[in-house]
C-alpha cells in the first residue's frame, strides 16, 4: 500500500500494536517474543514500512509491543502486521485476532499504563519498568526514535517514577515465597547472617530457600530422612546436612525453619520447638509450615518467641498485598490521567507546528525580498544592519500571533486556529502561488 | 514578653495536635508517601514554636524553666520531640511518631495549663546543679517513655503475629527483633542518665546543705530496680521479646506511679 506523498505534512500521531498476556495465549507470545538479537534488525526494518516515521519494541515473556508514530496510523497498523507476522512466522489474522491496536491518546494511555504495572500479569511488579526502559535504549541506538517517541518515552518513565514513588502499588509480597520472606523479615528484621533449617528435600522447599537466600540467608542447614535425596540441594547452597533424627539437636540453631517434606503426620511436635526456644535464650524462632498435611503441631504456634505461619496464612497475607495493591492503582490511574491529558495537549499543540512554519517561512519571504530591494548598491556594513532590522521587527511583529496560535493548540483548537490563520494570512494562496511557481 | 507567651502558649499545643494528626493519617493510610512531607513539617513547626516558648519562659523568670510540674511537662515533650526529630533522620522512623509525639502532645496540653509564669524559685533552688539534676531526670524520663512506647508496639504486633491479623497495623510496625533492642537500648539510655542524675542531685544536696531536701529512695530504688534488672536478666537470663517489654512497660508504670503519688518527681 502506497502512502500519500502528501503525509509528511500531516499531524503525527502515536499508536501501539501488540498482544499480551490478556489477550494472547503463551504459546502466541512466546511466537511473537522478539530476542534481544532480532531487536536491532526488526526496529530498522519497521522504521522501512511506508508511513511510519519513528518506533520503539517491546518484547517481554508476557507482552510484545510495538510503539509507532505516523500520520496514518490505520494505514501502517496492516504494514506492521504483515511484517511481524512475516519475521516470526505468524499470520496477520492471528495477530489481529489476539492483539490489540490503540492510536493517539489511548495509546499514550496505555504507555503509561504498562510502564506504571498497572497492566502486569502481576500488579505493581517493577520489572516492566527496567525493560521499557531497555526497550527504548536499543530503539535509539538504533536511530528508530526522534522528537515525537523521545518526548513520549521520556514522559512515560517520568509517570513510572511517579507512580513508584506516590503510591504503594509494589509494596508487599504477592508470591507464597515472598510473601514467607516479608514475614521473616518482620519477626527477625534483617536475614543476613541468618540460619535457615530446611525440613525435606522437595521442591517447594528448594524455592523457600532460594528466596531466603537472596534475602540475605546465610547459612543452611537441610534436613532429610535420607542424606543422599538432600545432598545435591545442599550442596546447590554450600549448606550443611543432617538427618531428620538430629532435628531435637540443631533445631535451636535455626532462626528460620522451613518444613516441605511429604509425611503423613506431625514431623516437628510442640515440645522440640519448646526445647528449641527454650536454648535460643529469648531470641524468636520463625516457623514456616508449606506441607500438605500439615508437618509442624499447630500447637507450636503457642510456645513463647515462635512465630508458626502455614501455607493458609501465607495465602492471607498475598491476599492482604493484593487487596492493598488493587487500591492503590486507582491513585497511579489519577497519575495516569493526569500525564495523559498533558501528553495530549502536548501532540494537540504540534499540530498548530506546520501553520506556525508556514507563517514565518511566508513573511521571512517578504522581508529577505525587501532588504535585497533596499539593500542593492548599499555598502556590507549597511546589508547587515539592514538584515538585523528585519530580523528583529518581523520577531517582534510575529510574537503575538505565534504565542496565541500555540496557545490555541495546546487547548485543542489547532485544527481551527490553522484555518483562520491561513485564513488572515493568506498562507494557503501562498502555498499555492508556491506551487504553480 | 507576656503577650508573645500567651501566644505561643495557644499555638504551641495547636501545632502538636495538628502534626499529631498528620501522623496518625501517615501511619494509618495506605498513602504514607502523601503524608510523609507534611508530618515532618509539622514536626518542625511545632519544635520551632516549643523552643521559642521555652527561651521565653526562661527570659521572663530569668532562669531555667524547669522550676514547676508544668514546665517539667514542657520540658519533657520538647525532649520527646527532639529524640523523635533525631531517629527520623538517623532511623527513619517517621512512620512511627504518632507513637512518641502522642505522649509529647499530651504533656504539652498538660505543661501549658499548668503553667505559672510568675512563679518565683526560692533562693536555695537557684542552682545550676539542680538545672542539670532536673535535665538529666526529664531526659531519663523520655528515654524510659520511648522505651516502653516501642515495648508497647513490640506487644502489639506480637499479638498480630500470634494471632495471623496482617492489618494496616501489622505492614507499618517495624520488625520485633529491631523493636526489642531499641527498648532494651533506650531502657539502658534511661537507667545510666536516671543514675547520673541522682549523682548530681546527692551532690547538689550535700554541697549546699540543704537538710530538708530529700530522695524518697524507695521510689528511685524501685524504677532503677526494674529498668536496670530488665536490662541484667537480658543479658544473663536472655529475657527478650514479650517477657521484656513487659517489664519495660511495669518499670515505667511504677515511673509514672511514682510521680503522681509525690507529684515533685522523688523528693520528699
Amino acid at each position: 500500500m502506497a502512502m500519500d506523498a502528501r503525509e509528511d505534512n500531516l499531524p503525527a500521531q502515536a499508536f501501539v500494536l501488540g498482544a499480551n498476556h490478556l489477550t494472547a495465549s503463551v504459546a502466541l507470545r512466546d511466537r511473537l517474543l522478539l530476542s534481544e538479537d532480532e531487536l536491532p534488525d526488526f526496529c530498522r526494518a519497521l522504521l522501512r514500512v511506508p508511513g511510519m516515521r519513528e518506533v520503539v519494541v517491546l518484547s517481554t515473556c508476557n507482552r510484545s509491543e510495538i510503539y509507532g508514530i505516523g500520520a496514518q496510523p490505520s494505514l501502517i497498523r496492516p504494514l506492521v502486521e504483515k511484517l511481524w507476522g512475516a519475521s516470526k512466522g505468524v499470520s496477520e489474522d492471528e495477530i489481529r485476532n489476539h492483539g490489540y491496536f490503540h492510536a493517539q491518546g489511548e495509546a499514550v494511555r496505555h504507555l503509561f499504563r504498562v510502564i506504571g504495572s498497572l497492566d502486569s500479569m502481576v500488579l505493581g511488579e517493577m520489572q516492566i519498568f527496567g525493560q521499557i526502559k531497555e526497550a527504548y535504549r536499543v530503539a535509539v541506538e538504533q536511530r528508530c526514535v526522534d522528537f515525537y517517541l523521545n518526548h513520549l518515552f521520556q514522559s512515560g518513565i517520568r509517570v513510572g517514577k511517579r507512580i513508584r514513588t506516590e503510591t504503594a502499588i509494589h509494596e508487599g509480597a504477592v508470591s507464597i515465597s515472598y510473601a514467607a520472606v516479608e514475614l521473616a523479615k518482620k519477626v527477625l528484621g534483617d536475614l543476613k547472617g541468618k540460619t535457615v533449617g530446611v525440613v525435606g528435600a522437595g521442591e517447594m522447599g528448594e524455592l523457600a530457600a532460594q528466596h531466603l537466600h537472596k534475602a540475605g540467608a546465610a547459612k543452611f542447614v537441610f534436613f532429610n530422612r535420607t542424606l543422599a535425596t538432600a545432598e545435591k540441594l545442599a550442596a546447590g547452597f554450600g549448606g550443611e546436612l543432617c538427618l531428620l533424627a538430629d532435628l531435637d539437636k540443631r533445631l535451636s540453631h535455626c532462626d528460620i525453619v522451613v518444613s516441605a517434606t511429604g509425611a503423613p503426620g506431625i514431623v516437628i511436635t510442640r515440645a522440640q520447638v519448646q526445647e528449641a526456644a527454650r536454648h535460643r535464650g529469648g531470641r524468636p524462632i520463625f516457623l514456616i509450615d508449606i506441607a500438605a498435611p500439615r508437618d509442624i503441631d499447630p500447637a507450636a504456634g503457642g510456645v513463647s518467641n515462635a512465630y508458626l505461619f502455614s501455607i493458609d496464612d501465607l495465602k492471607n497475607v498475598v491476599n492482604e498485598n493484593v487487596a492493598l495493591r488493587k487500591e492503590s492503582s486507582r491513585q497511579a490511574l489519577a497519575i495516569i490521567d493526569e500525564e495523559a491529558a498533558r501528553m495530549e495537549g502536548w501532540f494537540q499543540g504540534l499540530d498548530i507546528v506546520p501553520t506556525i512554519k508556514n507563517l514565518r517561512d511566508k513573511y521571512n519571504g517578504i522581508a529577505e525580498k525587501e532588504i535585497e530591494k533596499w539593500a542593492a548598491g548599499q555598502s556590507e556594513e549597511t546589508r547587515r544592519k539592514l538584515e538585523a532590522l528585519g530580523r528583529s521587527l518581523l520577531n517582534k511583529f510575529l510574537h503575538h500571533p505565534t504565542s496565541r496560535l500555540k496557545l490555541l493548540g495546546e487547548r485543542g483548537d489547532g485544527k481551527r486556529a490553522s484555518y483562520f490563520a491561513g485564513l488572515f494570512f493568506a498562507l494557503a494562496e501562498e502555498e499555492k502561488e508556491d506551487g504553480q511557481g | 514578653m507576656e503577650t508573645l507567651i500567651d501566644t505561643l502558649k495557644i499555638l504551641v499545643p495547636l501545632a502538636y495536635l495538628a502534626t499529631t494528626g498528620i501522623y496518625a493519617q501517615l501511619f494509618f493510610s495506605p498513602e504514607e508517601k502523601r503524608f510523609s512531607g507534611k508530618a515532618h513539617l509539622g514536626l518542625c513547626i511545632s519544635l520551632a514554636l516549643h523552643t521559642f516558648l521555652l527561651v521565653a519562659l526562661g527570659y521572663n523568670l530569668h532562669r531555667c524553666p524547669l522550676g514547676t510540674f508544668g514546665e517539667g511537662l514542657l520540658f519533657l515533650a520538647w525532649i520527646l520531640g527532639v529524640i523523635h526529630l533525631l531517629s527520623e533522620w538517623l532511623a527513619d522512623s517517621r512512620r512511627l511518631g504518632l507513637f512518641t509525639l502522642l505522649p509529647a502532645t499530651l504533656c504539652v496540653v498538660a505543661g501549658v495549663f499548668l503553667l505559672k509564669p510568675d512563679f518565683a524559685l526560692p533562693a536555695e533552688l537557684r542552682s545550676s546543679l539542680l538545672v542539670f539534676h532536673i535535665v538529666a531526670s526529664l531526659a531519663s524520663y523520655a528515654c524510659f517513655s520511648m522505651a516502653s512506647i516501642l515495648a508497647g508496639m513490640y506487644l502489639v504486633l506480637h499479638g498480630k503475629l500470634k494471632h495471623k491479623n496482617f492489618d494496616i497495623t501489622f505492614r507499618k510496625l517495624p520488625p520485633l527483633e529491631k523493636l526489642d533492642k531499641l527498648s532494651a537500648n533506650w531502657s539502658f539510655l534511661g537507667s545510666a542518665t536516671m543514675v547520673f542524675s541522682s549523682v548530681i542531685g546527692i551532690t547538689w544536696v550535700r554541697k549546699d546543705g540543704l537538710a530538708g531536701m530529700g530522695l524518697n529512695e524507695l521510689a528511685i530504688y524501685l524504677v532503677l530496680a526494674v529498668f536496670l534488672g530488665a536490662g541484667a536478666s537480658r543479658r544473663l537470663f536472655g529475657l527478650r521479646g514479650k517477657r521484656h517489654a513487659l517489664v519495660i512497660l511495669a518499670g515505667f508504670m511504677v515511673l509514672l506511679l511514682t510521680n503522681l503519688y509525690g507529684t515533685h518527681g522523688f523528693h520528699r
